[in-house]
């Protein structure tokens, strides 16, 4: 495609490190595989099947919500034999704890980040692979081993953990929550956080030392951009979190006193259980860009790709993304406006917090200034695209409520919360990974996904979880708290039953909906229509190979003469997109030895 | 590639810290899972289903509709401020979302892909589109974050952490555990600690009209102080006191909320907050105070729990 291909031997001398012959056994191929596309798969795969428990959940949830003391219907007897099909109250307890676990740390992040990252960074950098193709195997089989432990944990005597999927002590040491469930989850987060690190470490080197020969980082699509800072801050608060889980076990476990007060605890050491909090939530704010951050990306690129339009002002959204990055390590005390801190912290979070409006405002208005005189197709992946649009900006601006003190003293702790976090990280995030999914489907697999089984499964998940989480913010307002097994115990959430229905019969629908996503995806990657290697019409490198990708992505590594986002450029006249890796006279860079990384 | 000798160490190192986990987390299950814990925590669950599980109901009857979907009525001198923060941050960040979503399914329409219809190649650098963008920001940065700041601020100097002083102020201990609420009054003698205080568990009584100044401490796990009417809460921490103050200017029964996960029965952590016409209120105190003092059992120790008041 381009006179300026590197040619492979000039590669294999730089890049020896991480080449590795292709694997012929099962065994090699599917289980303990160093192919970062392979991995990616596996990291869907599992991502999948967490997403379907966490689903579950979360539908007993509303059940119990909207209909207190009844019986599950049909499958209730065996889900909860000793009460008659009711969801007993500590069984709530740690249903909702292991949705938002299960959701967070074992269904979006391995999708997004673990599928997603895995699967576009060496792909879209033009690389053959990740760096550290060992660590990323490890990093996976990490998050295997944590799976398996945090599976295990649901059938241990007294049921698994089910003291919120924050953790907070006290009530997460052994005398208030007693039991192994809690243990197992924190090995089984402690391990979850050690793939996440492993994977951040890839990833961020990856992008740093691997990029395609002209590639600068303005060059990289807006996905990898994304990939690039959600990875940055795991790896710096990846550990913090652990270290946390670690002194919580060692408090659980082996008697230490890191989180005990000392008014409680026997010997009068000093512990804090709010020290526990600020360990969390450093963790836990970026936590929220972490997961948003990849789906940003992939939203900022697709919706450019599918309104055949360059991206509107590109670098202003990078800068955009990278200074919400900072910012995100800066407002965790938000989370801890109740706990009584000093006014001058809660003032200086109220204000850090509020700033991140003007860059969310920067990139926001070039999501829309891509569609404005764009030719939008609304092909899957940009209904997907354009949700996220709408959905992001109904979280990001409920934001607002809860970023300032004032508000926030009376909406702490109530559906409000819920549902503001649920459209930015919960609705946002999927669908963004829906949006991804759909769109790399044919790269992965070598197929297509059906598109019309993909517009129902569109429209049926997006409307309900809108009205689903309005719903819950409406409720909180209201004055309805979280994670109460029976709301209307008190007189006046009583009345607050009927939006409560609808919220639930919203989730009942929604949930079924996903069925048509499995059912779509696992057909389609066997008979689905062949793809072809260009589906979409895009120029980013993995569009210029074959689909399905083959083994080391690229017979020559490729070398990057144009900006990702190269379309309706009026100097190409047979196609309105140009390749990355593709040189046209007048239009594209020429490979200045200087600017090359090899 | 990595050396195998290196590998050979990692999955060690693995295999000892998976080991070391589990087999921890084995010891800390305190009792050994019998059959017979099983067997009780099966019986609890019967004995949970069959009980009468509180029912939700309708719409508020004689009530506007919309009236349902608002928290109850704000009974506070203060709570004025929140609810006032909440409706403007409402209003404006609902005009910022219809403008965007205007955009977004005007420009959907509009720029849809069709025969004769193509793709401007254009990279958002011209002035006219840097104006649009940078106007709309600034205005969000003006409208929401400047007037929400201030406000955070007025309101944390004059209101939050501007606590009332003076004898009008009725103070109070609050210590919440696993599934109730201890208050505590200082009683006639206005001082904590002595034989005359004022015990109560699971309701707090008010005087109207008066500031109410409280102090507050969790015995066991984090508990949260929700009370909707006064626009109030705070947590409850075990080892650490939290301070807060409000008002209200109604008497009646009202009802207080456990607002943080603290356990099984966190959605039966409710208490009832009495707030008394002030001369009731007073009658109340003294008749407590003396039945208090008559009473005082020194060997008692599960109500002399406090700790020395300070602000």
């Amino acid at each position: 495609m381009s006179g300026h291909d590197v040619s492979l031997d000039q590669i294999h001398s730089a890049h020896d490190h991480h080449l590795h012959p292709e694997p012929k056994t099962i065994w090699s191929k599917y289980i303990i595989s160093y192919d970062h596309k392979m991995i990616a798969k596996q990291f869907l795969l599992l991502g999948i099947f967490w997403a379907a428990v966490g689903a579950i959940l979360s539908m007993l949830i509303r059940w119990a919500v909207a209909f207190p003391g009844q019986p599950i219907p049909l499958v209730g007897a065996l889900l909860f034999p000793h009460s008659n099909g009711v969801i007993p109250p500590d069984a709530y307890s740690w249903i909702f704890t292991m949705h938002g676990t299960i959701m967070i740390f074992f269904a979006i992040t391995p999708v997004l980040i673990g599928c997603l990252g895995n699967f576009c960074i060496p792909l879209m950098l033009g690389a053959r692979d990740m760096i550290f193709p060992w660590l990323n195997m490890a990093s996976f089989w990490t998050m295997f081993a944590s799976s398996i432990v945090m599976f295990a944990s649901f059938f241990v005597p007294m049921g698994p953990s089910g003291v919120g999927w924050t953790s907070y002590p006290t009530l997460a040491h052994s005398q208030w929550s007693p039991g192994l469930g809690h243990s197992l989850w924190l090995v089984a987060l402690f391990l979850a956080g050690t793939s996440s690190l492993m994977g951040a470490i890839n990833y961020v080197t990856t992008i740093v030392r691997l990029r395609a020969p002209g590639m600068g980082y303005f060059d990289m699509p807006l996905t990898i951009w994304g990939l690039w800072l959600a990875s940055i801050l795991n790896a710096l608060f990846i550990p913090v979190l652990t270290a946390g889980f670690l002194l919580l076990y060692l408090d659980r476990v082996f008697g230490t006193k890191f989180f005990l007060a000392a008014a409680i605890s026997e010997t009068g050491t000093q512990g804090d259980p709010i020290l526990y909090q600020h360990l969390f939530w450093i963790f836990g704010h970026p936590e929220v860009y972490i997961v948003i951050l990849p789906a940003w990306g992939v939203v900022s690129d697709l919706l450019s790709f599918f309104s055949r339009k360059p991206a509107f002002g590109a670098k202003w959204t990078a800068g955009s993304m990278t200074a919400i990055s900072i910012l995100s390590a800066l407002v965790y005390g938000h989370h801890m406006f109740t706990t009584g801190l000093s006014p001058l912290l809660t003032s200086a979070f109220t204000t850090l917090t509020l700033l991140i409006s003007i860059p969310s405002g920067i990139f926001f208005l070039n999501w829309l200034g891509t569609l404005w005189r764009g030719s939008i197709q609304f092909k899957v992946p940009m209904l997907f695209t354009m949700s996220v649009v709408f959905t992001f900006g109904l979280g990001g601006l409920t934001g607002l409520h809860l970023g300032a003190v004032t508000t926030n003293v009376m909406l702490h702790n109530t559906y409000f919360v819920v549902g503001h976090f649920h459209f930015t990280m919960a609705v946002a995030a999927l669908l963004g990974g829906y949006a991804g999914v759909y769109f790399w489907f044919p790269k992965m697999f070598g197929r297509m996904m059906d598109e019309k089984l993909g517009k129902w499964h569109f429209w049926l998940s997006v409307v309900p979880i809108v009205v689903l989480f309005m719903a819950m913010m409406v409720a909180g307002y209201a004055g309805m708290h979280r994670r109460i097994y029976n709301p209307y115990e008190y007189n006046y959430l009583k009345h607050l039953l009927p939006i409560n229905i609808v919220a639930s019969v919203s989730a009942f629908i929604a949930g079924a909906a996903q069925l048509i996503f499995v059912w779509n995806f696992f057909r389609s990657m066997y008979k689905g229509a062949v793809a072809s290697a260009n589906p979409w019409g895009v120029g980013t490198f993995e569009w210029s190979i074959p689909s399905p990708a083959p083994h080391y992505n690229f017979d020559r590594i490729p070398s990057c003469h144009n900006g990702p986002h190269e379309f309706s450029n009026p100097a190409m006249k047979d196609r309105d997109f140009i390749y990355q890796n593709e040189y046209v006279e007048g239009v594209s860079r020429k490979l200045e030895p200087a600017t090359s990384n090899h | 590639m990595m050396s195998h000798h290196l590998r050979r160490k990692l999955r060690l190192t693995w295999g000892l810290a998976a080991g070391l986990a589990l087999g921890g987390a084995w010891i800390s299950l305190p009792e050994k899972a019998t059959a017979q814990t099983v067997e009780t925590i099966h019986q609890q669950r019967q004995d949970q289903a069959s009980q009468v599980h509180a029912q939700g109901s309708g719409h508020l009857p004689g009530k506007p509709f919309l009236d349902n979907y608002k928290p109850p009525q704000d009974l506070s001198t203060e709570g004025h401020r929140i609810n006032w923060l909440f409706e403007y941050t409402s209003w404006v960040t609902f005009g910022f979302f219809v403008v965007m979503a205007t955009a977004l399914f005007y420009f959907a329409y509009a720029f849809r892909a069709r025969p004769g219809h193509k793709a401007e190649y254009s990279k958002g650098k011209s002035f006219w589109e840097q104006t649009v963008k940078w106007t709309l920001d600034a205005a969000v940065f003006i409208s929401l974050d400047l007037v929400l700041i201030w406000a955070t601020y007025k309101d944390t100097a004059e209101y939050f952490w501007n606590y009332p002083k003076g004898p009008e102020v009725v103070k109070v201990m609050v210590m919440p555990q696993q599934w109730a609420w201890n208050f505590k009054y200082a009683g006639a003698d206005g001082e904590f600690g002595t034989e005359d205080d004022i015990n109560t568990i699971n309701e707090m009584r008010l005087p109207k009209g008066r500031p109410i100044m409280i102090q507050m401490k969790a015995k066991d796990v984090i508990h949260g102080f929700l009370f909707m009417e006064a626009r109030m809460q705070m947590d409850a921490i075990p080892g650490n006191i939290t301070k807060f103050w409000f008002d209200i200017n109604k008497a009646g029964e009202f009802e207080l909320a456990c607002a943080h996960m603290c356990g099984t029965y966190h959605y039966k952590m409710k208490a009832f907050i009495r707030v008394m016409e002030q001369e009731d209120y007073a009658k109340w105190t003294t008749e407590a105070s003396e039945w208090s003092k008559a009473t005082f059992d020194p060997e008692e120790k599960s109500a002399q729990w406090g700790w020395k008041w300070g602000i």
